[in-house]
């Protein structure tokens, strides 16, 4: 059993449940809470599932001699603690293999050296291709023979990572050991990376429909919702069954909710009006051909435009491809031609099905091919028709069926 | 046609609605009812316009905007004085938020502003945003393209249909057994406008927004919520990232799916509370509008049916009932025709079977993506406070409970047990199909929550 002491001024609500006869304290006054170890206990509880939670939600990678190469200085041995010799320029490059990875999820970075590494210098680089250089990082020294490196902040980490590498300069031929290299999400970064990762504005794109999810991984850890989700229930429950009374007398349960929910919007409200903005920026003012030629689509409208007036009435027209996204644009945009397009293919019916005045517009990539001079057409079933080209371009073509 | 046609065209319809709903809807004087009047009518008045579009293209008529216009408009003047009778908004007495305290007006002006941001917000996005998502232009709006093009109603039929119509009487798209609902009203807001515009196609959107959240609110007024309680969860609905999308990015039917069913859920609350044939009217006729917008419509309009069981039978016949259904359901599985489609599906396309791999993925689609917020967590705490309710309260939330519960059942059962795990794998359904449930989802907490308060409160 414990004392809390508080001091209640007018209109205090106490977030502790008071002995009846002082539940309903109005005026000043100065009033002692027993609070019983159980529901602390229980509180603990909550909390702790929620950072035994957080911290099972990340992992870490570690290098040892064996996992590295070193094409710049040698390595001594292949086993172990990596223990290299730095060039006659005083040079080592380790390269650390990340495949297998999520490297947004990870975003601490440290290596632990022995004492004869301190008067080297040590630095991490990443390439976005094998070979060339996309940023570098110098790992601070924080403490005996211990460096790091934060790279949660830095906005080119981890953007298409090709691979990692450490850089090591120093003396000449200095040998240096290091313990640990070690690539992990620290608790806390991993609580303030979904953070982070929110307050990037991304633009709508053709998940978006789908799913919400502002993180580049979210599935991998424990995202801000989740997180958000762990505190609104602990902190519930225990209202509903350990709760002062005042406080799960009002409308507690919904003002936690809203006051968790407000901190969750405010970030989707920021990639909402950035989205919105976005949009108007791009499209606003603009006549509805504008719009369209200023969108994603504007290939496909103007082969829309290019093929339709070849499509006369009374002529079917296939759309043939094996980009279901391309199939699907053009057609949208050629309709009200009659038109097929069938996702997922195949690019077209039977060759039976087909008459004489009907059209075909491939679009790469496409199965069908055209032999010889242009006059046949061959599907991947080895079926040919003869066909005369109305019109073409870099990636399409129109075929007119002779039968 | 002008932005006035727009606004008469959806105006007449929905007052319609608003006047056929008046008269289903009881009680007459109740907080909440001029709310839940235009949502529930606006609602109405969509599937309004579908109706009478679909006849009058069936019927031969050719396409334009102003002969249209002007049916409507002798539809609303021959229904007005025969339903105005019903229409009792006067009498309703809505609780003026000055007489709530400080804190609860300082909650309340946050909240509304919040949602006023977020209509903004998405109606720029709607306004200045083509016909986007994939779906959009294979499935739904490839449909009122032609229509309106052609002016006259034809036919999607299945591609071997379509091949051998030697006539070209008919169309073909990606999905052209898809309802109609959602196509019709592009085609209709068209023809209002003039012309096709690829972003003011999509003004339904908009509207069904507003109507789902004016619906909501009057619905948790009605219910007995307060006045910070149904402004609350309104932004909590307004607020949802995946509804916004839906909205800002429109051209899918999922959001019109969440809205109707709302609505069928809210009409059997009503029902349950206030039991007449009227009532039952209503339920019936929200439930009907479900298949017509999506075809798993015609499961969560199923979903209700448990609900109407409680609402009908005491409650140890209404569980024996469910229970021999769920046997009778089960034991159908296997003599049911493999190749025989309902709502656009057959046994055999769905390939039963258990899929583990998809548990993780809704579970994580629901709790810890960004599509919700809270919601679902929100949901785990009402659960538990509905369990410490006292007794009255606790059972007459049950029937919408056990609605719920058999809806995610079936939404359960559909990622792990069909072809669909595939979508939630991927995550490329399972969260927009959720948001059919959503809404009520939300209300049914809503209701949990305001209940726990009000019992706490008591006596303060």
């Amino acid at each position: 059993m414990s004392l809390f002491r508080t001091s209640c001024s007018k209109d205090c609500r106490s977030w502790l449940r008071p002995v009846p006869e002082l539940s309903r304290t109005h005026g000043e006054g100065r009033s002692s809470y027993p609070v019983t170890g159980s529901r602390t206990a229980v509180l603990v509880c909550c909390l702790l599932g929620l950072l035994i939670g957080a911290q099972s939600a990340h992992s870490a990678q570690h290098w040892d001699s064996s996992s590295v190469r070193v094409p710049v200085g040698s390595k001594v041995t292949d086993q172990g603690p990596l223990e290299l010799v730095l060039d006659s320029t005083g040079n080592a490059v380790i390269e650390l293999p990340t495949l297998g990875l999520h490297l947004d999820s990870l975003n601490r970075f440290a290596v632990s050296a022995s004492s004869s590494a301190d008067e080297v210098e040590i630095s991490l680089a990443w390439w976005i291709v094998e070979g060339i250089e996309l940023a570098t990082v110098p790992l601070v020294r924080s403490g005996q023979g211990t460096y790091h490196a934060q790279l949660a902040t830095n906005s080119d980490w981890p953007e298409t990572i090709g691979a990692i590498a450490l850089r090591v300069t120093g003396p000449p031929t200095t040998r240096v050991v290091l313990d640990d290299i070690r690539l992990d999400g620290s608790f806390l970064l991993n609580i303030t990376g979904p953070f982070a990762d929110r307050l990037r504005p991304q633009p709508l794109g053709h998940d978006s429909i789908n799913v919400t999810s502002l993180q580049s991984d979210s599935t991998q850890r424990l995202s801000l919702i989740g997180v958000l989700s762990m505190i609104f229930l602990s902190g519930g429950l225990y209202m509903v069954f350990f709760g002062p009374g005042r406080l799960t007398r009002g409308a507690a349960p919904m003002f936690l909710l809203l006051l968790i929910w407000l901190f969750a919007d405010s970030l989707w409200l920021y990639q909402l009006q950035y989205r919105s903005l976005n949009s108007v920026s791009l499209f606003g003012g603009l006549s509805t051909r504008d719009k369209l030629l200023a969108s994603s689509d504007r290939r496909f409208v103007e082969l829309a435009d290019a093929v339709a007036p070849l499509v006369p009435d009374g002529s079917r027209l296939f759309v043939a491809t094996q980009s279901d996204f391309g199939g699907m644009r053009a057609a949208y945009y050629l309709y009200p031609r009659n038109l097929y397009w069938k996702r997922g293919g195949p690019e077209l019916p039977p060759a039976e099905r087909l008459r004489s005045t009907d059209r075909i517009l491939l679009i790469a990539p496409s199965e069908l091919k055209l032999l010889g001079s242009g006059d046949e057409l061959i599907k991947p079933d080895g079926e040919i028709l003869p066909v005369k080209i109305l019109w073409s371009d870099n990636s399409a073509l129109l075929v007119e069926v002779l039968k | 046609m002008s932005v006035l046609a727009v606004a008469l065209g959806y105006l007449l319809p929905c007052w319609v609605g608003v006047l056929i709903v008046a008269r289903l809807l009881p009680p007459e004087h109740a907080p909440g009812r001029l709310p839940l009047l235009a949502g529930a009518g606006g609602l109405l008045g969509m599937m309004l316009v579908i109706a009478v579009t679909w006849a009058w293209g069936r019927a031969g008529f050719a396409y334009r905007g102003l002969p249209m216009l002007g049916a409507w408009s002798l539809i609303a003047v021959a229904t007005t004085p025969w339903l105005r009778k019903y229409l009792q908004i006067m009498g309703t007495t809505p609780v003026s938020p000055r007489q709530a305290s400080w804190h609860h007006r300082s909650v309340l002006a946050i909240v509304i502003m919040l949602i006023g941001v977020h209509v903004v917000l998405v109606t720029l996005d709607l306004i200045s945003n083509p016909v986007f998502p994939w779906d959009a232009t294979s499935a739904w709006a490839t449909k009122a393209r032609v229509w309106y093009a052609l002016g006259e109603w034809v036919p999607f039929v299945e591609k071997d249909l379509w091949l051998a119509d030697s006539k070209l009487a008919s169309y073909t798209d990606h999905m052209p057994n898809y309802p109609i609902f959602t196509p019709l009203l592009q085609l209709w807001t068209a023809l209002l406008l003039g012309s096709w515009d690829p972003s003011l196609v999509n003004l339904p959107w908009l509207l069904c927004f507003l109507c789902l959240l004016s619906l909501f609110y009057g619905g948790a007024r009605m219910a007995g919520a307060d006045v910070v309680h149904g402004a609350v969860f309104t932004f909590f609905l307004a607020s949802l990232p995946l509804l916004n999308t839906h909205v800002a990015f429109a051209g899918y039917a999922d959001l019109f799916m969440g809205a109707y069913w709302l609505a069928a859920v809210q009409a059997l609350f009503w029902w349950y509370r206030f039991p007449s044939r009227a009532s039952l009217a209503c339920v019936l006729l929200f439930a009907a509008i479900c298949p017509l917008v999506k075809n798993e419509g015609l499961f969560w309009a199923a979903a209700l049916v448990p609900g109407v069981l409680m609402a009908a039978l005491s409650r140890g016949r209404a569980y024996a009932l469910l229970a021999l259904g769920a046997g009778v359901a089960g034991a159908l599985l296997w003599v049911f025709p493999r190749d025989l489609e309902v709502a656009g599906h057959s046994l055999s396309q769905l390939g039963l079977a258990f899929r583990a791999e998809a548990f993780m993925p809704i579970l994580t689609s629901l709790f810890n993506l960004s599509s919700w917020h809270l919601l679902f967590s929100a949901f785990l705490l009402a659960l538990v406070l509905w369990s410490r309710l006292e007794r009255g309260n606790r059972n007459s939330l049950e029937p919408l409970l056990v609605v719920l519960l058999c809806a995610y059942g079936l939404f359960f059962v559909l990622f792990l047990f069909t072809g669909y795990a595939g979508g939630a794998v991927r995550f490329t359904a399972v969260s927009r199909i959720t948001i059919a449930l959503v809404p009520a989802t939300l209300f049914w907490t809503m209701l949990v929550f305001s209940a726990w308060h009000s019992e706490r409160s008591r006596g303060d």
